[in-house]
């Protein structure tokens, strides 16, 4: 009974003490993603470039795909998109869904025609990973895939899974460390 | 065990009372001001800006903006942020709201996509039991060992009276048993008891 009242409070004070310490290398930003492991969301969207072509969530499935949210507003896109080229140059399949800064679209809807300039321009200047850019006008398919803020990436499986998410750019080390290896061991598998 | 009682229903009482001064303090009553012109300012928005047809639909909208949690900046509703995806969410909350959706249902929609992180109040589940359990049982355990702790005093007290009652006996024993030479004795008996 001694013994209790004496380790006790050893313990509880101990167990405070690793909650705290490891508060202090959390990042309360890293709010994990839920639709990870999850099928891809159902959409219809269509072709930022040409508005009879119309894509949805098949268009997705097939291959191992790599799914970018990004627009020209965001500064952090112009950054990731050269090395997002690279990764297509490696043969990695890269789809864009492409939507409107908020701010931008409270005012009424965006001139899809100044945005494709845009878009063209700034492809051609850093690069043009995209097998194709979907318009997301509305921001259902934002909002289905639980974004919140440009960039964000999916890693989608051949099944049309979403096996990976990131909020940020995706550069070199991520590709390194985790995105790499993860997009080898799906390749491996869609062989098998 | 009625001194504790009374110590903890004090306790009670004098928080409660400083409660109430400090709310009729001036500069809180500034704050208050502050707060409801805030307040107003909002709600003038938001007739602007996210016209409805019914109050009914106006007051839940204004809930729901208020019970919601903007994902992208860590402790704002999507009411006070200008956050793009806070602006998301609110044309998506007012466009479900004009759809005649419930509030269940809107923040079903808001958890399927962006998780319980959304909503301010905490599903209740084996994780976040403890949320509620713990405040609790640290209440209990204090309240437990208190007790305790006054009974074991009490035991104790009883236990040095009896001691003391047993070596005051002995004491007149060995008073009683040597009669003669009453300086000698009363020496003795002195030095006996202290030991």
């Amino acid at each position: 009974m001694k013994n209790i009242k004496l380790i006790l409070p050893i313990v509880l004070f101990l167990g405070v003490s690793v909650f705290f310490f490891k508060g202090l290398f959390s990042d309360p930003k890293n709010i994990e993603n839920v639709q990870v492991k999850q099928s891809f969301p159902a959409f219809k969207l269509h072709d930022l470039m040409d508005s009879d072509r119309y894509y949805d969530e098949s268009s997705i499935k097939g291959q191992v795909t790599l799914v970018n949210l990004w627009g020209t507003w965001c500064i952090t896109c112009r950054i990731e998109l050269p090395f997002l080229t690279q990764l297509k140059q490696q043969g990695v399949r890269v789809v864009g869904i492409y939507y409107d800064n908020a701010a931008d679209s409270v005012f009424g809807d965006v001139d899809i025609n100044k945005t494709r300039k845009e878009v063209s321009k700034m492809l051609r200047q850093l690069g043009n990973p995209f097998e194709f850019n979907v318009y997301d006008g509305k921001r259902d398919l934002t909002l289905d895939l639980g974004v919140t803020a440009a960039p964000e990436s999916f890693l989608v499986d051949a099944d049309g899974t979403i096996v990976w998410h990131r909020r940020g750019e995706i550069n070199e080390r991520i590709w390194q460390q985790e995105l790499g290896p993860l997009y080898q061991s799906l390749l491996s598998k869609v062989e098998k | 065990m009625k001194k504790s009682l009374i110590a903890i229903g004090m306790s009670i009482s004098i928080l409660l009372a400083g409660n109430a001064f400090a709310s009729t303090g001036a500069d809180t009553d500034k704050q208050v001001n502050q707060q409801n012109q805030d307040k107003q300012v909002l709600e003038e928005g938001i007739v602007e800006h996210y016209p409805f047809e019914t109050d009914e639909q106006r007051r839940l909208f204004k809930i729901l903006t208020e019970e919601l949690r903007c994902p992208k900046c860590q402790n704002q509703n999507i009411a006070d942020s200008n956050a793009g995806v806070a602006v998301d969410l609110k044309n998506k909350t007012y466009q479900l709201v004009k759809e005649g959706k419930s509030k269940q249902d809107v923040i079903d929609y808001m958890i399927e996509r962006y998780g319980n992180f959304v909503h301010y109040q905490p599903p209740f589940n084996w994780i976040t039991i403890w949320l509620w359990l713990l405040p609790g049982s640290i209440v209990v355990f204090m309240f437990v060992s208190l007790v305790k702790r006054k009974s074991n005093q009490q035991d104790n007290a009883n236990n040095t009276s009896q001691e003391s009652d047993e070596l005051m006996a002995q004491v007149e024993d060995i008073l009683a048993s040597k009669p003669s030479g009453e300086s000698q004795s009363s020496g003795q008996s002195q030095s006996k008891g202290k030991s």
